[in-house]
């Protein structure tokens, strides 16, 4: 608030004032007064004095005369307005002179004071002058204080976002990330991998999945999308997948596992819950841990896509209506997976994204699906049509990893350091031949097989726990340390590369395995958790390949790498 | 999108079916038709080639809690496939105008 007439607010005993003027007795005389009101008073004889003042301390205010030697008050202001624009300046003149009071006024001077100086005019001058400054000031603060506070919310929406978002990865899970599913001998559904890619369109998603492994060694698939997007969809989607994780987890070992009274179960929970114009999508499927069957009970969800080697996709459509608060009856199907090579189950934010060309995902997904190899080469296409997708995406790929090789090499190495090398080397060279890998992608999966190859050394033939390892190299003494221990090892490390053909794509695979204890790996390898050495490696892995899988016992390890190409498996064929 | 009100028990819907605010009208205009006392309302759908949950959800309550006989007249037959995909076409009556 601006001070009343002539009362000079407190606030000036925080300025510093400039006074300028060439009479001395004057100078004297209204510095006087000046002391008492203002922290400090710079005192100059003419304009040249004054502007160099200006320059050195930086004065909140200046009162100037006009007619002085060296340089007049006019041309001090000019000098001082080139340099600060805003300053408060008070401008005492005899002059009635109207090309300078023009002059004077175009510089934006604040008062003009008559000369001789009455004290009442210098004080009414003053306190109007250091109203406005306080005015600004107190202005300038409270945007300062305004910007802070929206700073301090934003950052604190910011944090719950993450920590809301952490929370939400927190119950998606995949018992299969870095496993196979299937597989054996003689078995006929064959060797399946799982991947995933979940794409939220916010941070609260209304998308979740869960890949649970029962006791039985079957696998339960859960895909769900909530209505809507945000929040509200996030909280239902959120508690839908804590709820089925939470029923999958007191399945108890040893009974057999029954799909339609699972699903009666879940949907009655969740029908319970939902609001009276709400409905929830929902995938479950589930593959028995025998035979080559898939069952599903589809609520409102895209059909999955199956696909089969050089034949046309399969669309199994949902078989019931979204879950909403009146599902009594569903249905299930059993579907026959003979002869299927990989399966795609998604939320609708795939298929129904636009493409802004008028149409819409689902017309390239079919063809999309039969041309990849993994799920990251699928999100790789959809982003390429789909630039600003509208929805959350989710989608889960199912691909069998067990086609006949075209071609295969395999190696068996005693666990020492020279052969593992060798090996390597050998490996490298072999990886050349396939012309169709570009170089890039081609080193660094090399770079992987021989990270997974030196754990399969060190921790699995020579029983190097990944803290050990750590303190060895930190000693100084890990290689001396190796060779000593590799002297008493008589366990071997067996190697498989080969390639095989899936569709139109090779799929470049290598199979280490070691006659360690093996080991459990972490449910998801991109957690910064406390990785060692070991994990390290691993990160490596999972960075420089397609996928990769354990064995159960996690004494095995297979790296797939996929590429095109027609004539590489015949390239790699000339070694052998 | 813009709504259209024919007669009693008809409504017709053009353009495409996106937003919330589409959702808001559309639920606030068939509330009006089924609060008038009409037993079974007929949704003319020319152009959207998709329907938000949010509108599956208000007409599943509306064919299943208020008893209200849904029929939808698709004139896009992406819409149409959209909605057998979904096993939602025989609840609204779903076929091709």
């Amino acid at each position: 608030m601006p001070p009343l007439k002539n009362q000079i607010s407190s606030f000036a005993q925080e300025l510093t004032i400039l006074f300028v003027e060439d009479d001395a007795a004057t100078r004297l005389m209204i510095a006087t007064q000046l002391r008492g009101m203002f922290k400090e008073v710079i005192l100059a004889a003419n304009g040249e004095e004054g502007l160099q003042s200006f320059w050195r301390q930086s004065p909140q205010i200046v009162i100037t005369d006009d007619q002085m030697p060296v340089r007049s008050g006019i041309a001090m202001t000019e000098a001082i307005r080139s340099l600060d624009s805003k300053v408060p300046i008070i401008f005492i003149t005899a002059s009635m002179d109207t090309a300078l009071l023009v002059r004077a006024i175009n510089l934006g001077i604040s008062s003009f004071l008559p000369k001789p100086v009455a004290p009442e005019n210098l004080r009414q001058a003053v306190a109007l002058v250091v109203g406005q400054i306080e005015h600004d000031h107190l202005q300038q603060k409270n945007i300062q204080q305004e910007l802070a506070l929206l700073q301090y919310r934003e950052r604190y929406h910011e944090v719950q976002q993450e920590l809301a978002f952490r929370k939400e990865l927190s119950i998606l899970q995949n018992d299969f990330s870095t496993r196979s599913f299937g597989g054996g001998i003689g078995s006929d559904r064959g060797e399946w991998v799982t991947q995933v890619v979940y794409q939220p369109h916010d941070i609260m998603c209304g998308d979740s999945f869960s890949l649970r492994k029962l006791p039985d060694g079957s696998l339960l698939i859960f895909l769900a999308d909530a209505m809507g997007k945000g929040l509200a969809a996030s909280l239902t989607t959120s508690l839908s997948v804590y709820a089925f994780n939470l029923q999958v987890d007191t399945l108890v070992a040893g009974e057999p596992f029954e799909f339609q009274p699972f699903i009666q179960r879940y949907t009655t929970l969740l029908s319970k819950r939902l609001l009276e114009d709400e409905v929830f999508s929902l995938c479950l499927g589930w593959f028995p841990a025998a035979g080559a069957t898939l069952e599903t009970a589809t609520f409102g969800m895209p059909p999955i896509l199956i696909g089969t080697p050089g034949g046309p996709i399969r669309k199994l459509r949902s078989n019931n209506p979204p879950v909403s608060a009146y599902t009594e009856e569903f249905r299930t199907t059993s579907h026959d997976l003979a002869g299927a090579q990989s399966l795609l189950i998604y939320t609708d934010g795939l298929n129904e994204s636009d493409t802004g060309d008028g149409t819409l995902y689902r017309d390239h997904l079919d063809a999309d699906f039969q041309a990849i190899g993994s799920a990251q080469q699928l999100q790789e296409v959809f982003q390429t049509r789909v630039t600003s997708a509208d929805d959350d995406v989710t989608f889960l790929l199912l691909s069998r990893v067990d086609a006949p090789p075209i071609w295969s090499k395999a190696w068996t190495l005693a666990s020492r350091l020279g052969e593992v090398e060798q090996t390597c080397l050998d490996i490298e060279r072999r990886l050349e031949a396939c012309t169709g890998l570009e170089p890039g992608p081609r080193a660094e999966f090399a770079m992987a097989i021989r990270e997974a190859l030196f754990n399969a050394y060190e921790h699995g033939s020579l029983g190097l726990s990944g803290l050990v390892k750590l303190r060895l190299v930190e000693e100084g003494t890990y290689l001396d340390h190796l060779l000593e221990r590799e002297s008493e090892a008589t366990w071997s490390i067996q190697v498989g590369l080969s390639v095989q053909v899936e569709g139109c794509n090779h799929l470049l695979k290598v199979a280490i395995q070691d006659e360690g204890s093996g080991f459990t790996p972490p449910a998801s390898i991109n957690e910064s958790n406390n990785l060692t050495a070991c994990g390290r490696g691993l990160r490596m892995v999972k960075k420089y390949t397609d996928f990769f899988y354990f064995n159960d016992k996690g004494n095995a390890i297979t790296l797939i790498k996929i590429y095109r190409g027609g004539s590489d498996a015949t390239g790699a064929q000339g070694y052998d | 999108m813009q709504l259209a009100r024919k007669g009693t028990t008809d409504l017709t819907i053009t353009g495409n079916i996106k937003t919330t605010a589409d959702y808001l009208e559309i639920r606030e205009m068939v509330t009006a038709i089924a609060g008038g006392g009409a037993t079974s309302i007929t949704i003319h759908i020319r152009e959207s080639l998709s329907m938000p949950s949010s509108v599956i959800g208000f007409f599943v309550k509306l064919v299943n809690r208020d008893k209200v006989k849904v029929t939808m007249l698709i004139q896009d037959h992406r819409l149409l496939e959209l909605l057998e995909e979904l096993s939602l076409a025989k609840l609204f009556g779903a076929r091709l105008q």
